[in-house]
């Protein structure tokens, strides 16, 4: 798994800079790199990735692979379009987490309310009924409770109205499976800051640390190069990487 | 598919068919129901309550069936399975019945999530038994119980959240939530079942999670102390001591404790994220018990861990030179701390600062932060002054290791650590070590205090409503508020009584935050939702005849959670400001300039109780009234900042503090009475002006009648009052107040309802356990009454069991404090000194006696003491009621050494003992060491000078006044031992009552003077008071030689008695004029504090 590794110091630039003189000076623990990859694939719920990396890096596998799978379910559900499947696993895990946050529930109810007007789009002279009846019973009572909740329905609402062909922005964006992933994101933090873990992988603090880092450093007119790249779309290995973070499920780019 | 799908499911539930088929039903009602009130709502009204308890006590029956061969034949297996299959997983024996049972709590966790309104009907059901039925480890599986103790989590927030909290009566007629929901859970049984869930081995996330909620279900419903006190039975506070101690062995490597850095990590030690839930619950339990604090502090697993330092070096077992590895590895959690100078290099230093030090300081404005500033460059001989503050100084290093921790980390797990550090402190406070806690004092006030302040400051920040920063999520929102409600109440544990500390709180700008923060706590609150919409109107009851009204009526909604934040944030505003101006003037004149005074007032207005009872549905606002913690910390803030005369007579008068107050007298809660009259004792001292309004306002005979209360504290806050209300007040006012009061109760109360002291003899032998405090700490009764300034009870027992002799012997320099004596035993003794002091109810009920009856001997000094000539209708009015006879024998009494059987019960079988050294101390050839010893049978100080006082007093009136004094040989007679107190007050006091009774009126008086006079030679009073003209204290020294002056002019000869009375005529004249000062608040002691 020294993949990884490899490509954070891979990039070497033609004429280095002092500041990438100093990044190659500094050797980052192994062990800190294989941990943070192991949080990584622990926390965006890559269990059999994770086993396998484990194996590969010589380290302890996951205390418990069962902890993992219902988030692994719940986002593959997602993913696919059954929000309904995923609403009822993740009040089987635990019903507070929706309780607690109707923000997420209004979310996933949306997606919901879009998978069901897709099938109204896609086929066609469908019965818009049942988009209907669920826009009335789940999202209309809880549009009032927070003006943002109005807004959004209203706007899911519009894509009945629209014919599919061509959308405003705002409106395809509705359409776009990244909003399942981002709903996806959004219900894997909160099964985690349910159990209370960390809500994200620390990779993702340490990216954005880093950003502000540089940000700052501009800022302050330090002497760095104008571009630095994070490492990560350099290579080959870098772009499979990214496929993973966004990747579906158990497939794991990285170790085949 | 929505509302129709609740009746079938509902139906089935009700008449079930197959467990599946209800398994299926169940989960489409969560579903359902899941984050929507109203449907929530609809299936509580048709009854789903019923069926849900029918299932969970199903289920926990089946269990007891299923254990009941099982733990017999072979409980010891499975007990093993119970371990072992946790590790692999819980899924194994999963049944249907424990999916039914798991579905049913999580629709009753999500019923709960409704509020309070939800939460009365499930109690009504009563689904709390079944609910801790089944928190039975061996045969439940653990998401059962996770699922099971989450759902009892959300019912108990609920309770919370329950006007209940507002009621004003003491004993609402009803239980209310919250008392059923604790009688339910503190039973033997289930805190048994806590501690086994908590002592399970935790290598899987699944047990972690079992562990986490069980603490933070005791952190969230352990409130009183019978409460705490069953935890700690069950062993609960061991365990997690456990808990503690094995994550600072090995745990998390940022949490290692000294010597523990190189063990290996082990799966044994929790996560570094339960940290703050071990904190929290542990500090839930030792709360309000230095018993309670030192069976944590001294427990196994911390001394293991945490050993004190002197166990390395005292017991000459290891090295020494392992004993100074440590201690420097203690200081790696402390920064280098300059250590506060003794005395003389203070002084030194002061005066004669380094040249170095000061250009150093010049230079460098960094360096310049006043006391932070460490001198570098001060190479000299005084290397004292660079000695810094190193971990040795703490009892425990646990100390060092929590400040590491609150400063090394953050949000809860500094908050946690803060706040057990408060608790540890209050306990070394009490009993301290022979380390001077100035040390101790700055490194908490320079490492700990300042965080907590921006603790505040930033939670306060983010938890304004009125800035429009992103709101972030909920959890996070919720942390914040834990954050500002919990770190005001640390700040206020953390800082109270403790000068260093509140400077140091005062230095990181804690006065204009805590302000703003009060004064928001008044803001109207924003309703937290909205109600969802319906498409129908309003939904058509249809009440089903067959349901149970109890289950499927709603309660009452109860208080807004951001009301109920506002509240407690408003208390915990209130008791920080309470406990930073209870010493500083200056602090308290900031606080006024902040605006707060206003706020207090308005803190003190309860809840109109029946208005609450008819407006049910009208939610109340912030400015509608106040609960009970809340008036209790207003009367608090209200006591601190009224110990300024100033502001008494300013502030406090401008926003008419005092008509709240005399409100909350007659408050149907006595805890309130009881901060009431605190704060009224400082609100009736003669110089306020609030005095006349409040005693026209009744409050006079308000509090005669508190007086008579069952509740000790009452009567004692009560007596105080009244002492203060009767100085200097008109002799109608006095009389009246005597009468209220009855003389027979007055003189049952100074009599005492057990006149006898002496510890019983059962009780071992604990007194160099606690031995620790005041020189002349002998006797329990000495130390009793310190705790009027210090407000921590210490009880040095002396009791007759063997062994004890060495100990008494021993000089007290010899004397190890308990801290650095650690071995099992000593521990032991120790713990239970300190759990007797505390917890055994006689003991109690003495030392409440004891103070109560100085404050009622107080109380008849005050209304004697005044120069005036109303002072002597008193002394004759007091003497008529009481009859004189009487009245000099309770004094008498009082001086009296305690029954000739008591001294031999404490003391046993040494005959130099039982002989009584005090008539005869010098024959003896006592040194003060052995006086300590033998004054366990004289009454404590405190209590003999107000009986001095009072005859002072009396000496003070006309000349039939002192003869009728000089005529009671026989009191003046247990007078005589107190010339050699080692108490100088006493020795003064003496002085003093002899100058008074050897005073003139006049010319007319010299044959009556010269008379009392030779009678006090006779007695042996004159040789006395020569002896104490070379007392080593200079004012006792002075008055003495007075004394003797106005003596010998009267036993020499009347020729040249002129000048020398018109001096003593004027140091008797300065003394009279001051003395009733003394005796109303002289020093701290009279103003109303603990």
């Amino acid at each position: 798994m020294s993949s990884s590794t490899v490509s954070v110091s891979a990039a070497t630039p033609t004429t280095r800079h002092s500041f990438q003189r100093r990044v190659d000076e500094i050797k980052p623990s192994k062990t800190d790199i294989n941990f943070v990859i192991m949080d990584y694939l622990i926390n965006e719920g890559y269990p059999s990735a994770a086993k396998k990396f484990a194996m590969e890096a010589n380290i302890q596998p996951p205390i418990e692979e069962e902890s993992i799978l219902p988030r692994v379910e719940i986002r593959n559900a997602i993913y696919a379009g059954d929000i309904e499947k995923a609403i009822h696993k993740i009040n089987d895990l635990n019903p507070q987490i929706l309780d607690l946050d109707p923000t997420l529930h209004f979310a996933l109810l949306r997606l919901q309310l879009i998978e069901l007007i897709r099938k109204c789009m896609t086929t066609p002279d469908a019965d818009i009924t049942p988009a209907l009846t669920f826009a009335t019973s789940q999202l209309a009572p809880r549009a009032p409770t927070n003006p943002e909740f109005l807004e959004d329905l209203e706007r899911t609402m519009a894509l009945l109205i629209f014919p599919p062909e061509n959308l405003a922005p705002p409106l395809a964006a509705l359409l776009d499976p990244a909003l399942r992933q981002t709903v996806a994101t959004r219900v894997n933090e909160a099964i985690l800051g349910s159990q209370g873990a960390r809500r994200e992988a620390r990779i993702r603090n340490l990216v954005r640390l880093r950003a502000w880092a540089e940000r700052k450093a501009r800022d302050a007119g330090k002497d760095i190069p104008d571009k630095l790249d994070l490492g990560l779309n350099a290579d080959k290995e870098g772009d499979d990487e990214d496929d993973a973070m966004n990747g579906n499920g158990e497939t794991d780019a990285m170790v085949s | 598919m929505t509302r129709s799908s609740i009746p079938p499911a509902l139906l089935e539930l009700r008449n079930p068919s197959t467990p599946s088929a209800q398994i299926t039903a169940l989960r489409d009602l969560k579903n359902e129901i899941v984050g929507h009130d109203q449907r929530k709502e609809m299936a509580v009204r048709s009854g789903v309550v019923g069926p849900l308890v029918r299932i969970l006590s199903e289920g926990s029956r089946r269990v007891g069936k299923r254990n009941g061969g099982g733990v017999e034949l072979n409980g010891s297996a499975t007990r093993i399975r119970g371990g072992e299959a946790r590790i692999g997983g819980s899924q194994e024996d999963w049944s249907a019945e424990d999916e039914m049972r798991l579905q049913a709590v999580l629709v009753v966790g999500s019923l709960a999530l409704g509020g309070p309104a939800f939460v009365t009907p499930l109690l009504a059901g009563n689904i709390l038994p079944p609910l801790l039925d089944s928190l039975v480890l061996r045969d439940v599986p653990s998401k059962l119980i996770v699922a099971t103790l989450r759902t009892i989590i959300t019912i108990a927030d609920a309770v919370a959240l329950d006007r209940s909290w507002t009621e004003t009566a003491d004993g609402p007629l009803r239980p209310s939530a919250s008392t059923v929901m604790a009688s339910q859970l503190y039973t033997k049984t289930v805190v048994e079942s806590f501690a086994e869930i908590l002592v399970q081995p935790h290598p899987s996330m699944i047990v972690h999670q079992e562990i986490s909620l069980t603490v933070q279900l005791i952190t969230k419903t352990c409130q009183d102390d019978r409460q705490r006190n069953l935890l700690l039975g069950a062993g609960v506070l061991d365990v997690l001591a456990t808990k503690v101690a094995v994550m600072a062995a090995s745990g998390d490597v940022t949490l290692r404790a000294i010597g523990c850095e190189s063990r290996h990590q082990s799966r044994e030690a929790l996560p570094i994220m339960y940290l703050p839930d071990i904190l929290e619950a542990i500090c839930a339990i030792v709360k309000g018990s230095n018993y309670r604090t030192a069976r944590f502090l001294y427990s196994e697993p911390i001394t293991e861990i945490f050993p004190t330092s002197s166990k390395s070096s005292g017991a000459g077992e290891i090295p020494n030179l392992d004993g100074h590895a440590s201690s420097q590895g203690a200081d790696r959690f402390l920064p280098r701390l300059q250590a506060v100078a003794n005395k003389h290099e203070s002084q030194f230093s002061k005066a004669f600062p380094a040249l170095g030090s000061i250009s150093m300081l010049g230079m460098n404005p960094q360096v310049d932060g006043g006391q932070f500033a460490r001198i570098p460059s001060f190479i000299d001989a005084h290397a004292a002054m660079n000695r810094t503050i190193s971990g040795d100084e703490f009892e425990s290093p646990i100390f060092p290791w929590l400040i590491n921790i609150a400063r090394t980390r953050h949000g809860f797990d500094r908050l946690s650590a803060a706040s057990l550090l408060s608790m540890l402190k209050k306990y070394s406070e009490a009993y301290p070590s022979d380390e001077s806690p100035k040390n101790r004092e700055r490194a908490l006030a320079f490492l700990v205090v300042p965080l907590l302040v921006n603790m505040i400051q930033e939670a306060a920040h983010s938890c304004d409503t009125k800035n429009k920063s992103p709101p972030g999520n909920a959890q996070q929102r919720v942390n914040d508020r834990k954050f500002l409600e919990q770190a005001q109440i640390v700040l206020a544990d953390l800082i109270e009584g403790s000068p260093a500390l509140q400077k140091a709180a005062v230095d990181a700008r804690a006065i204009p935050t805590l302000c703003t923060i009060l004064k928001r706590s008044f803001d109207p609150v924003a309703a937290s939702s909205k109600p969802l919409w319906s498409p129908r109107t309003s939904a058509e009851d249809v009440i089903d005849p067959d349901v149970d009204p109890g289950s499927s009526t709603l309660g009452r909604p109860g208080l807004s959670s951001e009301l109920l934040h506002a509240l407690r944030y408003r208390e915990g505003a209130l008791r920080s400001i309470a406990a930073l101006t209870d010493r500083e003037d200056a602090y308290r004149k900031v606080v006024i300039e902040n605006g707060a005074v206003a706020c207090i007032t308005e803190a003190l207005v309860p809840y109109p109780s029946q208005e609450l009872e008819e407006s049910n549905a009208k939610q109340p606002g912030p400015k509608d009234g106040n609960p009970i913690p809340v008036l209790i910390a207003a009367c608090w803030a209200a006591r601190s900042m009224s110990r300024s005369v100033s502001i008494l007579r300013t502030s406090l008068i401008d926003y008419g503090v005092a008509k709240p107050i005399h409100g909350l007298l007659t408050h149907p809660n006595v805890e309130v009475q009881i901060a009431a009259t605190e704060v009224l004792c400082n609100l009736v001292l003669h110089f306020s002006p609030m005095r006349d309004s409040l005693i026209e306002a009744g409050s006079l005979k308000t509090i005669c009648e508190h007086a008579h209360s069952a509740n000790s504290r009452m009567r004692l806050n009560s007596l105080w009052a009244l002492k203060h209300m009767v100085l200097t007040a008109t002799n109608d006012i006095k009389t009246k107040c005597l009468d209220e009061l009855g003389t027979g109760w007055l003189i049952r109360t100074i009599q005492g309802e057990q006149k006898d002291y002496a510890g019983p003899p059962s009780q071992s032998h604990v007194s160099t356990a606690i031995g620790m405090r005041t020189p002349n700490a002998a006797g329990e009764q000495v130390d009793l009454l310190n705790a009027v300034d210090e407000p921590s009870m210490e009880i040095d027992e002396s009791s007759s069991s063997s062994g004890d002799e060495d100990e008494d012997n021993t000089p007290e320099v010899l004397r190890r404090p308990p801290h650095r004596a650690l071995n099992s035993s000593t521990i032991r003794s120790e713990l239970k000194a300190i759990k007797q002091s505390e917890q055994d109810p006689r003991l109690r009920a003495e030392h409440d006696d004891l103070r109560i009856q100085e404050q009622a001997l107080d109380f008849i000094r005050n209304l004697i003491a005044e120069s005036k000539a109303g002072a002597a209708e008193m002394i004759d009015h007091l003497l008529s009621t009481i009859g004189s006879t009487r009245f000099f024998e309770m004094m008498a009494s009082k001086l009296r050494p305690t029954s000739s059987s008591s001294p031999s019960t404490i003391f046993p079988p040494s005959p130099a003992r039982t002989r009584s050294p005090l008539s005869n101390p010098r024959d003896q050839g006592l040194t003060f060491g052995q006086l300590h010893f033998n004054q366990a049978v004289l009454a404590p100080p405190e209590i003999l000078l107000s009986v001095v006082f009072i005859l002072i007093h009396i000496a003070n009136g006309r000349p039939q006044h002192r003869a009728l004094l000089i005529s009671q040989t026989q009191l003046l007679n247990h007078v005589l031992p107190l010339f050699q107190h080692p108490d100088r007050r006493l020795r003064v006091a003496c002085v003093w009552l002899v100058i008074n009774l050897t005073w003139m009126d006049d010319s007319s008086d010299m044959p009556a003077a010269r008379d009392r006079a030779l009678s006090l030679k006779a007695l042996g009073v004159e040789q006395k008071v020569r002896e104490l003209t070379t007392d080593q204290d200079l004012d006792t020294r002075e008055r003495a030689k007075t004394a003797v002056e106005q003596m010998s002019k009267l036993l020499d000869g009347s020729g040249n008695g002129g000048p020398g009375l018109g001096l003593g005529g004027m140091d008797g004249g300065g003394f009279e004029s001051r003395r009733p000062l003394g005796s109303g608040f002289g020093g701290a002691r009279g103003w109303r504090g603990e």
